[in-house]
């Protein structure tokens, strides 16, 4: 007699039944773990090796050779992710170093030294949510910060002269 | 025939998807730190760095300066670099009989954007223009955390 319902692959029966369905229901289990899971989310920025002492230094770590300090800056970038994946403010790690560049030489430094960097990361599952829903943009933040310091040793201002203190 | 939908709302939701696709910059400065090799003071020495000279560590101090940003402009209270760090650490510091402060980390929770500052400020003259008993203010803070430190030569 003829099945009612037709089926590509024949279903196991007994306890071949049970293992089976055991055995599916794992794998599904692992493969939606995974999918979780395994989604890590990298972020880079390069930095450009300086080629000559006028060049900005860019360093997570302390300067050993004597410097001058300028200050501490931090710099935050705000913006939202469209439709899960278009970073178009540039609130990644990039944009961070590049912007604050500029706020280095401003304030008359030539290298930003202990920095610390922080930034917003989705994983792609979550990218996805945020594709789907794309009228929930997802919020995004990077933050970078350090010490500002012009390289070389200190310039002490020399003593100035009495007033009126002869020709 | 199909009603023309009006020109305003095309406007506003280009010019709502520009500004959440317009990046924003907020930058938080403090004033200098000491420079290596440090002049001879009586102040305590503060660097996000090492310390220039051996030394034993007398502890760990962190600081959350708070304060309140009112009308999108006027920034009342401790939520500042310098004050938390050339203030507060610095107090603290000395109080523990620390001669400096090494491997400063500090952290500007939330600061304003320029747009965001501009948008209170609005919110406060249309608080104004209605009337209403309303201040807008957000809360700041800046955190400051740093290895209290004695040269021991």
């Amino acid at each position: 007699m003829a099945s009612p319902v037709s089926c590509p692959i024949a279903a196991p029966s007994g306890i071949f039944a049970v293992v089976f369905t055991v055995t599916v229901s794992r794998l599904a289990r692992v493969a939606a773990a995974l999918a979780m899971a395994g989604c890590s989310a990298v972020s880079y920025a390069p930095i450009r090796t300086p080629q000559s002492p006028q060049d900005l230094l860019i360093t997570q770590q302390s300067l050993r050779e004597p410097y001058e300090s300028k200050g501490v800056v931090q710099l935050t970038r705000k913006g939202v992710l469209l439709f899960g994946f278009a970073d178009i403010p540039g609130t990644n790690l990039e944009a961070a170093v590049d912007e604050i560049a500029p706020e280095v030489r401003r304030r008359g430094g030539d290298a930003l030294v202990n920095v610390r960097i922080e930034q917003t990361q989705y994983t792609t599952a979550q990218r996805i949510f945020g594709a789907i829903f794309f009228f929930v943009p997802l919020p995004s933040e990077v933050t970078i910060n350090g010490e500002v310091v012009r390289r070389g040793a200190v310039v002490e201002p020399a003593p100035t002269p009495a007033a009126g203190g002869g020709s | 025939m199909r009603p023309r939908q009006p020109r305003c709302c095309s406007a506003v939701a280009l010019a709502a998807v520009g500004l959440l696709s317009s990046g924003c910059n907020a930058v938080s400065s403090g004033s200098a730190l000491s420079s290596v090799p440090a002049p001879k003071s009586n102040t305590v020495f503060l660097t996000t760095g090492d310390a220039p000279r051996p030394f034993k560590t007398l502890g760990f101090v962190q600081i959350r300066g708070y304060g309140v940003q009112v009308a999108g402009f006027a920034d009342v209270g401790d939520a500042d670099l310098d004050k938390t760090i050339k203030g507060a650490l610095a107090n603290e510091a000395a109080k523990m009989g620390g001669q400096a402060v090494i491997h400063i980390e500090f952290l500007d929770e939330n600061p304003s954007t320029d747009a965001e500052r501009v948008q209170a400020a609005m919110q406060q003259v249309q608080n104004l223009a209605q009337r209403k008993p309303e201040v807008e203010k957000k809360d700041r803070y800046v955190t400051v955390v740093g290895e209290v430190v004695q040269f021991t030569e």
